[in-house]
């Protein structure tokens, strides 16, 4: 977006209005999102001041950037799972990364779905959720929340694109067996039908 | 085209959660997209509960509550700002209100009236402002910014400017700018740049406080607070980012350019009606004395011309600089209108 590109040039340039700008446009969203690997609030502020201390004092090093929020997400994973103590290794050894927690809290505002058994259906995919991996369930939250690409998903969780592919099929594969209710409703309507 | 809805006749709920287009339907919902999928609804009934049922999930993960910091966004920057060590003062206008002054829509609204006469329409769309030699004058934008015209300049601009566009003016002659934050609800979508055109350059800024004169063949841009970028595209062209406290130099014929640090209160101070006369030859000022307040004058006593002087000296008229010089240089000056000739006494 053009005007982005302008806040963050005269922010790496030193202008401190683009630097606010930048802070009060994503500080609440980074902050949804470290929420889901931690619920130590004091924690996922420290790192936020750290993440913005860095992007300040290293802003002349910075070049253009094609997405902001890509890279302050990406950023920001890494300052607030150092933090976590879950150090991420470089390239291939990401396995100690893989058991960060990652937690999804659905939504209860069930007037703004309409479905007679959005009830029912939220408890299963609460059930779905909590059987994957918190890498699956990131990147179930990327792609459904953050509505991020899958070159963006790639970017923030570091990951190679064939990898972000396997692991999103993966963690659409292991809901496969949730779905279940589908057969149940259907054989509930034909019922419902027949008499 | 039914190649494409056919490929539905195998699809399970898991099947629509991971189709792209429906995902993108279900969370963003438009009127050509919704008769796309009403007509696969239409086609394949049977398959209503498995789309209904990845529409769910796909909601139930879309509208999770947002968790919100404990402290807050504004204490939060407080927070960083000392750990930065950015002890300038947040500029109060920062959050100034924008307010799109009436008459300027009028001014929109005869644009498309005068459509069909589009060089015409640029002429009755366009506001103007210009001072006479000597004359200051402080002028209001659409946008609330304050611009500062010394004697012998022009600036013009658009009306009506809209927020979703850039707002720019062109400038002859020396302004001071003083521009206004526009603080709207998405100001990270809106084009929220300020530029000027001066000289064959293009100056933006982000709300700010800065100097530009374009006099002879020289632009010399000062920046006082915020953030600037000066740009020349085309042959020999370069961009260069200043800081407060820069003063920017171009010479438009040597196509060169320069920057110094410089006290930035004397390059504004003829705001002031003061003349911070350090670092000035006395040709400069009978220079100023041309360009700003309109006289024509001939130095007889050219021995003159690099002496420097210091102090700052009211300049609300060119009279009160012309007072001193005399009194400096112990200089007759004879006059015939606006025609002064210096001689040595």
């Amino acid at each position: 977006m053009q005007n982005e590109k302008n806040t963050w040039d005269f922010f790496r340039h030193g202008d401190e209005s683009s630097f606010r700008l930048i802070f009060d446009h994503f500080y609440d969203q980074l902050y949804n999102y470290g929420h889901k690997f931690t619920t130590d609030n004091f924690l996922i502020e420290e790192a936020l001041q750290d993440l913005f201390v860095k992007l300040w004092k290293n802003k002349n090093n910075l070049g253009e950037t094609g997405s902001v929020k890509n890279y302050l997400y990406k950023a920001f994973r890494r300052v607030l799972l150092r933090k976590l103590d879950y150090k991420p290794r470089i390239h291939l050894f990401s396995s100690v990364e893989e058991n960060v927690p990652f937690t999804i809290e659905l939504g209860h505002e069930d007037s703004l779905i309409h479905h007679e058994h959005v009830y029912e259906m939220r408890q299963k995919l609460e059930k779905a959720l909590a059987s994957l991996s918190p890498r699956q369930r990131e990147i179930i939250h990327l792609k459904y929340y953050e509505e991020l690409e899958y070159e963006e998903i790639a970017a923030v969780m570091q990951l190679s694109l064939s990898s972000t592919y396997k692991l999103l099929y993966r963690a659409v594969d292991a809901l496969k067996g949730w779905f279940t209710l589908t057969e149940w409703i259907g054989i509930m309507y034909l019922l419902a039908i027949k008499k | 085209m039914s190649e494409q809805v056919n490929a539905y006749s195998a699809y399970d709920s898991v099947a629509f959660f991971n189709d792209d287009r429906y995902i993108r339907y279900i969370l963003h919902p438009d009127a050509d997209e919704g008769a796309y999928w009403e007509s696969v609804a239409a086609q394949y009934p049977d398959k209503a509960i498995a789309m209904e049922e990845a529409r769910v999930w796909m909601l139930l993960l879309n509208k999770q509550e947002k968790q919100t910091p404990v402290t807050g966004r504004e204490e939060a920057w407080q927070q960083l700002t000392r750990r930065i060590g950015m002890d300038r003062q947040q500029n109060e206008d920062y959050f100034a209100p924008v307010k799109r002054v009436a008459a300027w829509v009028s001014g929109v609204a005869a644009m498309f009236v005068l459509f069909w006469v589009m060089s015409e329409w640029m002429q009755h769309g366009e506001q103007r402002y210009h001072t006479d030699f000597g004359k200051v004058t402080k002028i209001e934008l659409p946008d609330e910014s304050e611009v500062t015209l010394n004697g012998n300049s022009v600036i013009h601009y658009t009306r009506g400017w809209k927020s979703s566009r850039p707002r720019e003016l062109w400038l002859q002659g020396e302004a001071f700018f003083h521009v206004k934050h526009v603080a709207v609800k998405n100001r990270w979508q809106q084009a929220d740049s300020f530029r000027v055109h001066i000289s064959g350059l293009n100056v933006t800024v982000t709300g700010t406080k800065f100097n530009i004169k374009s006099r002879r063949s020289e632009v010399e841009i000062t920046l006082l607070e915020g953030g600037l970028r000066v740009e020349k595209t085309g042959d020999s062209g370069f961009v260069k980012w200043l800081h407060p406290g820069d003063v920017f130099l171009y010479d438009s014929v040597r196509q060169s350019t320069r920057s110094i640090t410089s006290n930035v209160q004397s390059k504004s101070a003829w705001t002031r009606h003061e003349l911070d006369l350090d670092g000035y030859t006395l040709e400069e000022i009978l220079q100023i004395l041309e360009d700003t307040y309109g006289y024509e004058i001939t130095l007889r006593s050219p021995q003159l011309a690099d002496k420097k002087l210091t102090g700052t000296i009211p300049s609300s008229s060119g009279e009160d600089i012309l007072f001193v010089i005399q009194k400096v240089f112990n200089v007759s000056i004879s006059r015939q209108g606006n025609r002064l000739i210096i001689t040595k006494t």
